[in-house]
């Protein structure tokens, strides 16, 4: 298909001119919505949703959201597929967008004004930013002071109550946050890894390393999922807390390990015992660090640890522990290019 | 036609086969049955109770003679080239000794002969006893929807595809009529040698010729490509449009993108948004361009970026990339990107 | 300045239910198309295919298509802006034009799967509820606990 400009003989409708015909006016803007019932009014509520800007700390600029008068807020996310167009009724709508609310936390944008605000001493809510409308809204219309606890100390002085910035606590509640959603990423079975084709392995040799991976991506990708709702600074900060190793790390090791894989499917077929070594041990002992990798006797631990007894049976051989060594971290871009 | 609501329509390519309709026919005398060509009348209410966005097969009776003697089986197409309209492909046989009757038909040299003269032959074959006691044959009408969309598949599907496909199920169905078929002649525009090992390969115990112009040299290839243009005729005849829209006469032209007839009918009947209706080729370059000025543009994958749009991290991702005063871009998380799921700014 | 969906719960109840094709190419136009004759008309069921998936083309191309119901805990909004004001202190009003439960979702010749990025991107609504599930101040409490009791034994 030919990606020619727009051209003079279509019928743009322009919404700016009053009287023309309302119908193609109108087509132009409209929109498909995707909102979520716990929004919508009920039969007698004669309120109005609203779309609002606030600041969104991982875009760094503000973005729209959904609020309802009795203070909820959603998200207003697009999805955005490159080429979609819909038909309603009997017009075509060139916007093929769906534009879907989702819920969201509001402390998550909260944090970054009482990071800003709040770091050093403790305020109050509505002597936070007093001269920006949206942010002063979104402190005090839509926040439930109580949430705040989880990432602020909170001092009260009769009516009043004021809020410091605790970065202890927000970065233990952004982690359970995370592995709030790196349960839910692995309940759904999203593919988290970084390649497209770690499926392809043959089956025998799906060792216990690579389901440590696995955990590894679930959070990886979960912290990302926080993380797009953080400052940068803070995102870099649980990434942190959580000991996620970096992906390119990560993609170093599985490379080695494939072409160790590959080259040992040609030498011993067979000794099926003999399986390769990662630094799996590490990479365990990282999950187990993060909390996100349960430890024997917990209850929960059916969801996680699918991976712990036989880490410790495999031994390395010397050629192997060279390699797992080159592969941990200590790599160059350079070198990351020699191994294919 | 009055009748054709109490038709059940055909299911694609189902073969209309049932031996039991002749005789009842008979019964009923002038009812018009839509269900069996058995003359050049016959022709046009069977194409028009069928659905023209989907491909119809028709198989004529097999005469005993064809189960018993082997036979020799000609194929031709008739419709390539135009932007309008279906493409037949036809297939005819006879047992090998009974040239006669296909010269007696007037057979000889198909290009020769002009649409009145087509027809006479058409009929003869379906209602002269020298003929129906000989000759069979069988057409597939391929829509035109089907052309355009078999050509704008993902992996595209050429014409010639289409066409070898086409002819290769007429045999295959032919033989399951029990036609004992001994040699085949096939018409070709293409390369005959690619056709004619294609089509070996298949059906390896035939004696095949693919040749071109085997239409004026083998009177079978002639038969069939009679039937096969016959019937593109009748179907452009009695098009009807699912669209709505009413042409007098049905006079599209020829089809040919030179045709002054055909580049009227396809300037005035732009639609903004559908392009045409169906009865165009719309993988024509000729459609296409007619579309380029007139219509919406619009835009689908490009079939060869039909890659998986994920392929593994880039190594790309791993340098930051910076805003002129040297801020860093934040990427958005690769759970968003992937699933085109991003924060709305604007509405 | 904000914009304001301008419907109450009663307009809701009454709006008229849609009829919507998400189709998959990128029309560069807006305004009346000759839906029921052009397109309608030609939707088809292709069994062979699998349950409930249709066939269509547009302009040629081969869709392969369903009917899907909105998400259940969504429901489908069409809204249309009634006029931009050129004064923009004013609030903009969107107007509901009509609701949908269900729409046909069409791919270009692909059989819809999980794959589609379409039903993918419908995990967010599962991610976002994770994403707000409330954390208890114990476990908050045992969390901090249990990081500074890991960077003691690394230290």
């Amino acid at each position: 298909m030919s990606k020619k400009a727009t051209r003079a003989s279509k019928p743009k409708p322009d919404p700016e001119a009053e009287g023309s015909s309302k119908k193609s006016t109108a087509s132009a803007l409209k929109k498909v919505l995707f909102v979520s019932k716990e929004l919508l009014q009920k039969d007698a509520d004669d309120r109005r949703l609203r779309l609002e800007r606030f600041y969104h700390p991982g875009q760094g600029k503000d973005a729209l959201f959904v609020t309802h008068p009795d203070g909820q807020m959603m998200e207003l996310l697009e999805y955005a597929e490159p080429r979609r167009s819909w038909l309603l009724n009997s017009e075509v709508c060139s916007n093929g967008r769906i534009y879907m609310t989702s819920p969201v936390d509001p402390t998550l944008l909260a944090l970054h004004h009482l990071r800003k605000h709040c770091a050093q001493r403790a305020m109050s809510l509505d002597n936070i930013a007093v001269e920006e409308n949206s942010t002063s809204r979104l402190l005090n219309e839509f926040i439930f002071p109580e949430t705040l606890k989880c990432v602020a100390d909170v001092k009260s002085s009769g009516d009043q109550r004021f809020y410091k910035y605790n970065q202890e606590r927000t970065l233990a509640w952004l982690a359970l946050k995370t592995r709030h959603v790196a349960n839910i990423l692995k309940e759904k079975q999203v593919h988290c890894g970084h390649s497209a084709q770690s499926q392809n392995f043959v089956r025998s040799e799906k060792l216990v390393a690579e389901n440590a991976c696995k955990e590894m991506d679930y959070t990886r990708m979960a912290c990302d999922i926080v993380g797009r709702y953080l400052d940068a600074d803070l995102h870099d900060l649980l990434i942190h807390y959580l000991h996620i190793p970096s992906e390119i790390q990560a993609i170093v090791e599985e490379k080695t390990a494939a072409q160790k894989r590959k080259s040992k499917a040609g030498k011993d077929e067979g000794s099926d015992s003999k399986k390769i070594k990662l630094n799996d041990s590490d990479a365990a002992a990282k999950l187990k660090s993060s909390g996100l990798l349960d430890s024997d006797g917990d209850p929960n631990a059916s969801i996680t640890s699918p991976t712990q007894g036989p880490l410790k049976e495999r031994s390395l051989t010397a050629k192997e522990k060279a390699l797992a060594k080159g592969a941990k971290g200590t790599k160059s871009i350079a070198s990351f290019f020699k191994v294919k | 036609m009055s009748d054709q609501e109490d038709i059940e329509i055909k299911q694609e390519n189902q073969t209309v086969h049932d031996t039991d309709e002749k005789d009842k026919k008979h019964e009923d005398g002038d009812i018009k049955d839509t269900c069996r060509i058995s003359s050049l009348k016959t022709l046009g209410p069977f194409i028009a109770a069928k659905e023209n966005s989907r491909n119809t097969v028709y198989l004529s009776d097999v005469p005993d003679i064809c189960k018993d003697k082997p036979c020799m089986l000609g194929v031709d197409e008739a419709g390539r080239g135009p932007v309008l309209g279906p493409m037949v492909y036809g297939i005819s046989y006879c047992p090998l000794d009974s040239k006669k009757a296909l010269e007696d038909l007037g057979c000889a040299d198909s290009k020769q002969l002009t649409e009145e003269k087509r027809d006479v032959i058409f009929n003869d074959i379906n209602t002269k006893e020298y003929a129906t006691s000989c000759i069979g044959w069988a057409v597939e009408i391929i829509s035109p929807n089907t052309i355009s969309t078999s050509m704008y598949r993902r992996s595209k599907c050429s014409l010639n595809e289409v066409s070898m496909d086409s002819a290769m199920g007429l045999i295959q169905q032919a033989i399951d009529a029990g036609v004992n078929i001994a040699e085949v002649y096939v018409d070709t525009v293409g390369p005959p040698e690619k056709y004619q090992e294609k089509l070996l390969k298949r059906f390896p115990s035939f004696k095949i010729t693919v040749a071109k112009k085997a239409d004026s040299t083998y009177p079978i290839v002639s038969a069939a490509s009679i039937c096969a243009k016959v019937t593109r005729d009748h179907a452009l005849k009695v098009w009807k449009f699912p669209e709505g829209l009413v042409i007098k006469d049905n006079a599209f032209g020829s089809g040919y993108p030179g045709d002054p007839v055909t580049k009227r009918f396809l300037a005035d009947h732009i639609d903004l948004v559908f392009g045409f209706p169906r009865l165009v080729r719309f993988s024509w370059s000729t459609a296409e361009n007619a579309l380029a000025d007139k219509a919406y543009d619009m835009e689908f994958d490009e079939p060869d970026t039909d890659k998986p749009k994920y392929a593994g991290t880039k190594l790309t991702k791993f340098f930051k990339g910076t805003t002129k005063s040297g801020e860093v871009i934040r990427d958005e998380c690769r759970f968003f990107k992937q699933r085109h799921l991003g924060n709305v700014m604007d509405f | 300045m904000s914009i304001v969906l301008d419907f109450n719960g009663k307009n809701l109840a009454k709006s008229k239910t849609m009829d919507l094709h998400y189709l998959p190419a990128k029309i560069d136009g807006d305004g009346e198309a000759n839906v029921e004759q052009y397109f309608n008309n030609y939707t088809r069921e292709a069994t062979e295919c699998g349950n409930g998936i249709l066939t269509n083309s547009l302009r040629g191309y081969p869709l392969v298509g369903e009917q899907l119901k909105v998400p259940e805990q969504y429901r489908g909004l069409v809204l249309q802006e009634t006029e931009k004001s050129i004064n923009k202190s004013i609030d903009r009003q969107l107007r509901l034009t009509g609701v949908f439960e269900e729409f046909t979702y069409w791919n270009y010749d692909k059989v819809p799967s999980n794959g589609d990025a379409y039903r993918q991107a419908l995990l967010m609504a599962d991610v976002g509820q994770a994403l707000t599930q409330h954390i208890s101040e114990q476990d908050l409490e045992a969390e901090i606990a249990r990081n500074k009791e890991n960077t003691k034994e690394h230290a």
